[in-house]
């Protein structure tokens, strides 16, 4: 195994060289970034430094409890940025949503850990926290994606949803093509990683099991079983949620809420 | 002595938390009968329509269709029945027989299949000679207002909630679509109630007049 070059943090620090450079130039052509670049660098900091010690700390403990605790927190922690990102505050779907995304992402992670990767105790944190944090990222953007365009399209489209309502159909009859624009939608981002990877990009994960000096095939076997769990998390979370902000959409009625 | 197929008794109606839009109306209607009520913009006419397919709740009293509470039926089976008809007609992309053959397809339309030779015979009676493979976005508003006829006529409603159906349209269409509607109660097939903003009359039906002001609905001539 090739020796690890450990980064100091000075040099850590050096890097902000060229978020400055970034700030400098948003400052000249009027850009407006400065204020977000600078609290964004700062939040990186704080967010990792933090997440290493808890990390540190997740690892070490290796309970199942704790895992899960922390898997919860980042579910939270992404539906609050889902809800934040869509526009639509009338309908209350935030607990619903995380409902929906913990089960899902529930669902995978234990396949992935117990049958996939086999890794024993199946919540093992080193593998269990880094692949489900990679899940929630990935399908958080798909889920706030979908749940925006599904109201945008329910407010361009309400003339049609209500004509279809009026003649008897129920809102899933009435909502097909919004629905399924929706759920494509969020998905397309997931789908064209599928078709670039190793070509266009070389993935997060595996950069950093190489870097880590690891042989590069079994790096590709687990970003290959990452790539595959990406699309299917994000397909099962988005359509879970989806399902349930459509049904809260309407009344028991048939009447369009929004 | 018959019974009132539509039976609006004493109903009140306001939006979520709002002034009240209508109150205490009261309305019977029989069967194959034509109902017109007008009204200011804003008056309440198209509230009092969706009262009756349930897009809103009457906030008191009750509607009491076919002996039955409307709140008793099933939602599709109400409005499978009492069909509203929106002001500025709605066409789906695609081919005149596109825009009458979807509702086929939706579940509570199930026992009825699309009958290609009745649709032959409504576009003649509303005097669209077009073919049925005829661009339906390249129609005039006035024609789509008649392809939205045919399509209630083809799903066999027993009511049609129309809501101002000629505002948008030249004086030839509106002349059309108003005998067409006359000549359907004439031959007693099926029972209209007509919002509108001006005055409609007709020579061969005596269809009864309410205007809606003030939230109440009253019997004019």
């Amino acid at each position: 195994m090739t020796e690890i070059i450990n980064i100091s943090w000075f040099n850590v620090a050096l890097t902000t060289s060229l978020v400055i450079a970034t700030g400098l130039c948003s400052l000249y052509l009027k850009l407006g970034l400065e204020k977000d670049l600078l609290v964004g660098t700062i939040r990186t900091f704080l967010q990792l430094v933090l997440l290493g010690y808890i990390l540190k700390i997740v690892f070490a403990l290796s309970n199942p409890w704790i895992v899960l605790i922390v898997f919860l927190f980042m579910i939270i922690f992404a539906a609050r940025i889902i809800s934040g990102r869509v526009k639509e505050k009338r309908i209350r779907y935030f607990f619903p949503v995380l409902v929906s995304m913990f089960l899902s992402y529930m669902i995978i992670n234990i396949f992935v850990m117990s049958i996939i990767v086999q890794v024993d105790p199946w919540y093992k944190p080193i593998y269990f926290i880094p692949i489900g944090g990679m899940i929630i990222g990935n399908s958080m953007n798909a889920i706030a994606i979908a749940i925006n365009n599904w109201f945008n399209g329910l407010k361009k489209e309400r003339e049609r949803v209500e004509l279809f309502l009026a003649m008897g159909a129920s809102p899933a009859e009435s909502t097909r093509d919004n629905f399924k624009g929706a759920i494509t939608s969020g998905m397309i981002p997931s789908i064209n990683a599928l078709m670039s990877v190793g070509i266009v990009s070389i993935p997060g994960m595996m950069t950093g099991q190489i870097l880590a000096g690891i042989d590069p095939m079994i790096a590709i076997k687990y970003q290959i079983i990452i790539m595959l769990i990406l699309v299917a998390s994000t397909a099962l979370s988005s359509i879970f949620a989806l399902h349930i902000v459509r049904s809260m959409s309407f009344t028991t009625n048939h009447q369009l809420k929004v | 002595m018959k019974s009132n197929f539509i039976q609006i008794e004493n109903v009140s109606f306001s939006y979520q938390g709002g002034t009240p839009v209508l109150e205490g109306l009261n309305l019977e209607i029989k069967k194959n009968q034509l109902i017109i009520v007008s009204g200011e913009s804003g008056a309440g006419k198209s509230s009092l329509l969706k009262l009756l397919n349930r897009f809103n709740d009457v906030t008191n009293g009750r509607i009491v269709f076919n002996n039955k509470e409307i709140s008793e039926y099933r939602i599709d089976e109400l409005r499978k029945a009492i069909l509203y008809l929106p002001q500025i007609p709605y066409t789906v992309e695609g081919t005149i027989e596109d825009n009458l053959t979807f509702p086929f397809s939706f579940h509570v339309h199930k026992d009825k299949k699309y009958d290609a030779d009745k649709a032959g015979e409504w576009l003649d009676y509303f005097q669209l000679n077009l073919p049925v493979n005829h661009d339906a976005l390249k129609l005039s508003v006035g024609q789509r207002q008649r392809i939205a006829l045919i399509r209630a006529m083809l799903l066999k409603s027993e009511v049609l909630l129309l809501d101002e159906p000629c505002s948008a349209l030249d004086s030839a269409n509106r002349k059309l679509i108003e005998q067409k509607i006359e000549s359907l109660i004439e031959a007693r097939e099926i029972t209209v109630i007509m919002a509108t903003h001006s005055k409609i009359s007709f020579s061969n039906i005596c269809p009864q007049y309410f205007k809606l002001s003030d939230r109440r609905l009253m019997l004019t001539t």
